[in-house]
């Protein structure tokens, strides 16, 4: 879902993926999950230029790799594999 | 003693305010239909029929009544006659400390510095963002919805990781004394 959003709409910020998954995303979940994506090499992030007179740190734009467009197309393509032969599963 | 009803509007509010300027503690019943027939007939009918509960409802209504138009008029005076000379600057100013400072001091006790970077950082920098937006716009509610939601959700992720950090050995030491 999360890399999806970062696929289509291209970079990111935290509040941003929040606003636009339509509440499918919480913001409590959201920065751990982002994190353990990082760490795999699904995303990646770097912060943001602040523009002069911004106030506050700087946010962290997070885009998706090439790798994590990879892991989803797979992704959708083993969705679609197991949707016509769900005997893969196992189930009837 | 009985009580009237009366049913014009206009007459009950000039009751309860004649009411009202003799003291009468149950200006509230007065306003709510209930005629005074006399000084305290309303308290004596209220008691024969042993009504203490509703006799102490209409004294704390009044009382309240009263606070609230106390405080309504001190409104209408400072917003209509604001004090001429502008206040003396206060000689130490209080310092602001940004929002979620309290929450990024907590946060370092409990997280490593990489959880910080990775999780907390990026967290605090959108809700500073959002909260400095808020103030920009002028919307003093949404700020304080802003700063509780942001606060919440901390105190559930603080408690989590508490929970984790407290499971984690006991899970090692079980696991290590083949318990499972």
């Amino acid at each position: 879902m999360i890399l999806g959003l970062l696929i289509a709409r291209g970079e990111l910020y935290g509040l941003e993926i929040v606003r636009q998954s339509e509440g499918r995303v919480g913001a409590g979940t959201l920065y751990v999950t982002l994190n353990r994506m990082s760490e795999k090499g699904f995303v990646e992030s770097r912060l943001e230029d602040a523009p002069p007179g911004a106030m506050g740190p700087p946010r962290r734009l997070y885009r998706a790799t090439g790798y994590g467009l990879r892991v989803i197309r797979w992704w959708e393509s083993a969705k679609r594999v197991f949707a016509r032969r769900p005997a893969i599963l196992g189930m009837p | 003693m009985k009580i009237i009803w009366r049913s014009r509007p206009i007459r009950r509010i000039v009751v309860w305010r004649r009411s009202l300027l003799r003291g009468n503690p149950y200006a509230v019943a007065t306003l709510c239909g209930f005629a005074v027939t006399a000084e305290g007939a309303f308290l004596t009918t209220a008691l024969v029929r042993g009504q203490w509960a509703l006799a102490r409802v209409f004294e704390i209504g009044t009382e309240l009544l009263l606070l609230a138009m106390s405080a309504i008029a001190w409104k209408l005076y400072r917003l209509y006659d604001p004090p001429r000379q502008p206040r003396r600057p206060p000689l130490i100013r209080r310092i602001h400390r940004p929002p979620g400072a309290w929450m990024y001091q907590m946060a370092q006790l409990f997280f490593s510095p990489r959880t910080m970077q990775g999780v907390f950082d990026p967290w605090l920098a959108d809700f500073r963002h959002e909260v400095f937006g808020d103030y920009h716009d002028k919307r003093s509610v949404r700020i304080l919805v802003t700063r509780g939601r942001y606060t919440w959700l901390f105190i559930t992720h603080l408690t989590a990781q508490i929970a984790v950090s407290v499971m984690k050995p006991m899970v090692a030491a079980w696991r290590f004394l083949g318990l499972s």
